[in-house]
């Protein structure tokens, strides 16, 4: 038996009720306002670096910028120089990447060609919360830790020393590293392994000779990735690193990268309208324009790989 | 030849077997390096945070102390030095005063502030008090004092005790006005803060009176005189109560064992709070906006690129972004507000990324299906669309927002709130929080700063544990369901 | 391969009254010179026919033909895609549901989907049909309603006692039907299906065609199929389509006794598709 039931009521239109039209539409460009406000945040943030570092460079020209090692803002003579900024970033990048990338790489390997997945599934969650750890608690671990165990080691290395920072941050990049060549070896395709399987590869040929080869790209954008965000940490170097620029670079005393210069300038006391911000901007303009590029890079080329094993 | 000999790996395959076998240990071992060195430090730290309870101890018998030396001319010795004593407590009952100099507890000499809480510690876990030695202060020993030059030595100067009264030390030991203190235990004394240092190096290395020798109405006497007091002190070194009382208190710029992370965990909640009100709806909304309605076209897939590559920004770049155009700009000053809405900016180009990743779960056959019952777009989204994506949301925001409450350099570049010593009481205060307060006691060269650093670190590490560990079973929970 | 170039159409108008039969009944559904492109790709050319109201009409041809395309038509789905743009009209009632003012979800609460896969709501049972009936705003009688759909649809049996559960833990069959129950809980005057039973079970077929043929009492039903025999076993008219194009429109019977057209006739005969 079938119950029997009102037919209901329908508009004798098909167009949209007006209340449900408005409504829609409210909702749509709401949506659509806020997509925009992400957009103009974007936007006022490339206009903010422009228009806040020209009139630095009205006064500095770009080869003093960056082809001076002389940084000293607040002595008579002034000098802009960010050479030895740069190079003291380099250094404590480079140490960072000696570290993360050999172990991040081959921690990756492990998970994704070794490991059961069972372990996998408990070790990607582990690697994840250790990458998730705040930097100022590395920059603690570098400052009150690392340093002091250096020091045994090395009785030479100053309190404040690039080196100790550059290691710290090696082991805060890791996480990144790891996961992401991961993810590349992963998208790797079996097919490939296969085929060298089937020419009686071991298993540590096929990985060396076929999968990593394979994945060079995407570990070069993983590479890239890491390294921006080493140019760009903040709270290591200025716990650990010490706030005085080093030329020539030597890692066994303080060094000064371009981002403790930004907090430098941002927590010194000076006037608002002191030339020093316009230094400031235009550092920040540097790191911005910098990482950005990196970043972008690094998508691109793991957009490729992608493309060429799907 | 049997068949199973002949498959047997001939001697160089096996070579290639072993290479390809440490190859794999090479591997796990970096794995395992990179975890276990993190975890070493973070232990590390532990260990340094264990000190807590021994400082809540000290400073809830009453005292504030602070690492002094004694200076003889040539050489230096530290002692420990009771900076503050806190009215109506047990050590004022005592009778432990301000300039007082701690010797020893429990019978262990202690040099310096490391060590006294180090004794603390290491006291047995069942007592719940220790007997202190302590040297009083200048005044209460010895009373007032008067400089003689030496005749035969110009410049330099013994003293003269101008006025001992009846309550100090000294009077009750026999000293009288006028005496003149040559030297104590062998050592000699000159001038007033001398003399009584060299008294409180000469009482640490023994606990007998020491032998004074003085010269009264012109005649060398040698008297003993016990400048030491001891007492019982009660410790309470409950760890709960100490972290308790550490969580609770406001940041004291000069005595570690004070102060506490009140100010910086409300701080942290309140920037929290903006940040969440600030990003979460932008950030969804924008997500929902690209998912669901744009059209898929170039400005997207641009757009799509830019947001992404923003979330890799540094975040002291974020940093001059509030700065310059929320402080400056739009005026909001250094305040709560100004923060919470630069780690918005931070976050929301990883909220949107997050969510959007969220929202591309969600089957194409669901919104099919909505659709095709009559639902409009937004009725589509709302009742469909996003309880599907929620868990995936979820974890984005729970990742977000741990990631807000780490940050410390965009707040660094607002302003270093270094020493806030108050509760911020409204949006508009200036603040700080945990993570700055982490820098700040860092980098401050008192002994005892560094342990409540790793306090803090402990405590911060904790809330982001649990925030990220139920980010990651929220997600594998919802990975197994669909 | 190329196929070859159609031959000139002879749509079936029902105002011309080629087939008589056919005509016995209104139309709900008119689709006029009706083209449609998928962003440059021409996917359905000058489609022209009637869809009879209380009847069950199937629509067949080789796959990529543009029947589902055609079918999504009736109710706008394509709309959702973004990429595309028709020509021509298909007029609903008298009004065509492709002019400026009218809106596509008023169109879809009266012309209901059925699609290929079950595609039930990943919840309850009770809320896959309760979502069509709170969209359209309805409160009094929800369980009334419920009950009803799942009726119509001969599933109130199977559910009854397990309306909380998840709708996924249902088998395929029922799956559909719960789907057919959801599209029927509102009451629509049309109901399209695209391929219903293709992943279902000889049995759930069956239950489902059974179906069909009751709800025909109440609703007008567009069917497309590849199985033939279920084509000539639940429609009273059928649609041929060949590459965009209508080959042939009639009642069923003489679609499949004496296709005028050598291409249905090749088709239902089996010699291609
Ligand atoms: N979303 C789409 N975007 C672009 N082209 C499409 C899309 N959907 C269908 N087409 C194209 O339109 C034509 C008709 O497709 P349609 O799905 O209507 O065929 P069909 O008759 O339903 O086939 P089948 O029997 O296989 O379901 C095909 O050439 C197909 O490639
Ligand atoms: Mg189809």
């Amino acid at each position: 038996m079938q119950a029997t039931l009102t037919v209901l009521p329908r508009t004798p239109s098909l167009a949209a009720p007006r209340h449900r039209r408005l409504f829609e539409a409210a909702v749509r460009y709401t949506l659509l306002g806020c997509g925009l406000i992400a957009v103009l945040v974007a936007g006022l943030t490339a206009w903010t670096f422009f228009a806040g570092s020209l009139p630095f460079f009205e006064k500095v020209s770009l080869g003093e910028f960056l082809g001076s090692i002389r940084w000293a803002p607040i002595t008579v003579p002034e000098g802009y120089g960010t050479l030895a900024l740069i190079a003291d970033t380099a250094v404590i990048t480079g140490i960072s990447l000696l570290v993360a990338v050999p172990l991040g790489v081959l921690a990756a390997v492990f998970l994704s060609e070794y490991c059961s997945p069972r372990l996998r599934s408990f070790l990607k969650p582990v690697l994840e919360i250790l990458g998730g750890i705040p930097t100022v608690v590395y920059g603690f671990f570098a400052l009150r830790t690392v340093t002091p165990w250096l020091q045994e080691m090395f009785p030479s290395i100053g309190f404040w020393n690039g080196l100790s920072a550059g290691i710290v941050m090696g082991f805060m990049i890791l996480p990144l590293v790891a996961s992401l060549s991961e993810d590349v070896l992963y998208a790797v395709p079996r097919s490939l392994r296969e085929a060298a399987y089937a020419l009686g590869a071991t298993r540590g040929e096929v990985i060396l000779r076929v999968v990593l080869p394979a994945a060079m790209s995407g570990i070069g954008a993983a590479f890239i990735l890491a390294l921006s965000r080493a140019i760009g940490e903040t709270m290591i170097v200025a716990l650990a690193a010490g706030r005085t620029p080093a030329w020539p670079p030597d890692p066994t005393q303080p060094m000064m990268t371009l981002t403790t210069t930004i907090v430098n300038i941002a927590t010194g006391d000076h006037e608002a309208t002191a030339f020093i911000w316009a230094a400031l901007f235009a550092i920040g303009a540097l790191l911005f324009v910098v990482t950005l590029s990196l970043n972008i890079a690094s998508h691109f080329i793991v957009k490729r790989f992608r493309e060429l094993y799907e | 030849m049997s068949a199973s000999s002949q498959l047997a790996a001939p001697p160089r395959l096996r070579h290639r077997h072993r290479k390809s076998g440490l190859f794999a240990v090479l591997a796990a071992g970096s794995l395992g390096v990179g975890v276990l060195v993190v975890v070493l430090l973070i232990f590390a730290t532990m260990r340094e945070s264990g000190a807590l309870s021994s400082m809540h101890a000290t400073a809830t018998a009453g005292l504030a102390l602070s690492q002094r030396a004694a200076t003889n001319g040539t050489e230096s010795t530290p002692y420990v030095s009771i900076a503050q004593v806190t009215p109506t407590s047990p050590a004022e009952t005592l009778g432990l005063a301000q300039g007082d100099a701690l010797l020893a507890i429990g019978g262990n000499i202690v040099r310096d502030v490391r060590e006294v809480w180090a004794t603390v510690a290491a006291l047995p876990a069942n007592k719940s008090t220790a007997t202190i030695a302590w040297v009083p202060n200048l005044e209460a020993l010895l009373g007032e004092l008067e400089l003689v030059p030496v005749a035969e030595q110009a410049g330099t100067f013994r003293v003269r005790l101008a006025y001992v009264g009846t309550e100090t030390v000294a009077a009750k030991q026999g000293l009288r006005d006028g005496d003149v203190l040559l030297s104590a235990n062998g050592l000699a004394l000159h001038g007033s803060q001398q003399t009584w240092q060299a008294m409180v190096t000469a009482a640490r290395t023994n606990n007998a009176p020491l032998a004074v020798v003085l010269e009264r109405d012109g005649k060398r006497k040698e008297l003993p005189f016990r400048v030491q007091r001891e007492g019982e002190l009660p410790l309470d070194r409950n760890l709960i109560a100490a972290l308790w009382r550490f969580v609770t208190s406001l940041d004291e710029p000069r005595y570690p064992e004070h102060a506490g992370l009140a100010s910086a965990i409300l701080g942290s909640l309140l920037v929290v709070l903006v940040t969440i009100l600030f990003s979460f709806p932008l950030g969804i909304a924008a997500a929902v906006y690209l998912e669901e309605y744009a059209k898929r076209t170039r400005i997207t897939s641009v757009l799509q690129v830019l947001i992404a590559n923003l979330a890799g920004i540094p975040s002291v770049v974020y940093g001059i972004i509030g700065l310059e155009i929320i402080d400056r700009t739009l005026g909001l000053g250094r305040s709560i507000l100004t923060g919470g809405i630069t780690l918005g900016l931070l976050i929301l180009p990883v909220m949107i990324l997050g969510c959007r990743e969220a929202l591309r779960t969600v089957p194409p056959w669901v919104r099919q299906a909505a659709f095709a019952v009559g639902a409009t777009p937004s009725q589509v989204v709302w009742y469909q669309v996003l309880p599907y994506a929620l868990p995936g949301m979820l974890t984005t925001m729970i990742l977000a927002v741990s990631r807000a409450i780490g940050e410390a350099a965009p707040l660094i570049m607002l302003g270093a709130f270094l020493f806030v010593t108050y509760l911020p009481n409204g949006l508009m205060d200036t603040f700080t929080v945990v993570p700055i307060q982490i820098f700040t006691w860092a980098t401050r060269p008192q002994a005892g700063y560094e342990t409540i650093a790793a306090v803090a670190i402990v405590v911060l590490l904790v809330i982001l544990l649990v925030l990220n560990g139920t980010a990651i079973v929220l997600r594998n929970r919802y990975q197994l369901r669909w | 391969m190329s196929l070859p170039a159609p031959a000139p159409t002879s749509p079936y108008h029902a105002e011309e009254g080629h087939v008589g039969t056919a005509i016995a009944t209104p139309t709900v559904l008119a689709t006029r010179d009706f083209s449609l492109w998928y962003g440059s790709h021409q996917a359905l050319f000058d489609i022209t026919f009637d869809v009879p109201e209380h009847q069950v009409t199937a629509v067949i041809g080789p796959s990529g033909c543009g029947k589902s395309t055609w079918l999504r038509s009736l109710n706008r789905m394509n709309d959702l895609l973004g990429i595309v743009r028709t020509e021509g009209s298909i007029s609903y009632r008298g009004t065509d549901i492709y002019e400026r003012h009218v809106d596509a979800v008023e169109v879809r609460r009266r012309i209901g989907m059925v699609f290929q896969k079950p595609n039930p709501f990943p919840k309850s049972i009770r809320d896959n049909l309760a979502f069509p009936l709170r969209i359209n705003g309805i409160r009094v009688g929800v369980e009334q309603r419920i009950e009803t759909a799942l009726r119509r649809a001969a599933l109130w049996d199977e559910v009854k006692d397990r309306l909380a559960r998840s709708a996924l833990e249902l088998s395929g069959g029922q799956q559909q039907r719960l789907c057919i129950a959801r599209a029927l809980v509102t009451e629509p005057e049309v109901l399209l299906m695209d391929e219903p039973c293709s992943a279902l079970d000889p049995g759930s077929t069956a239950r489902i065609e059974d179906l069909i043929q009751e709800l025909r009492q109440r609703y007008t039903v567009v069917i497309v199929t590849h199985n033939m025999q279920q084509a000539a076993r639940v429609s009273q008219h059928t649609a041929f389509f060949y590459v965009g194009r209508l080959e042939e429109f009639g009642p069923t019977r003489e679609i499949f006794t004496k296709p005028t057209n050598k291409r249905t006739e090749d088709y239902i005969t089996g010699r291609f598709g």
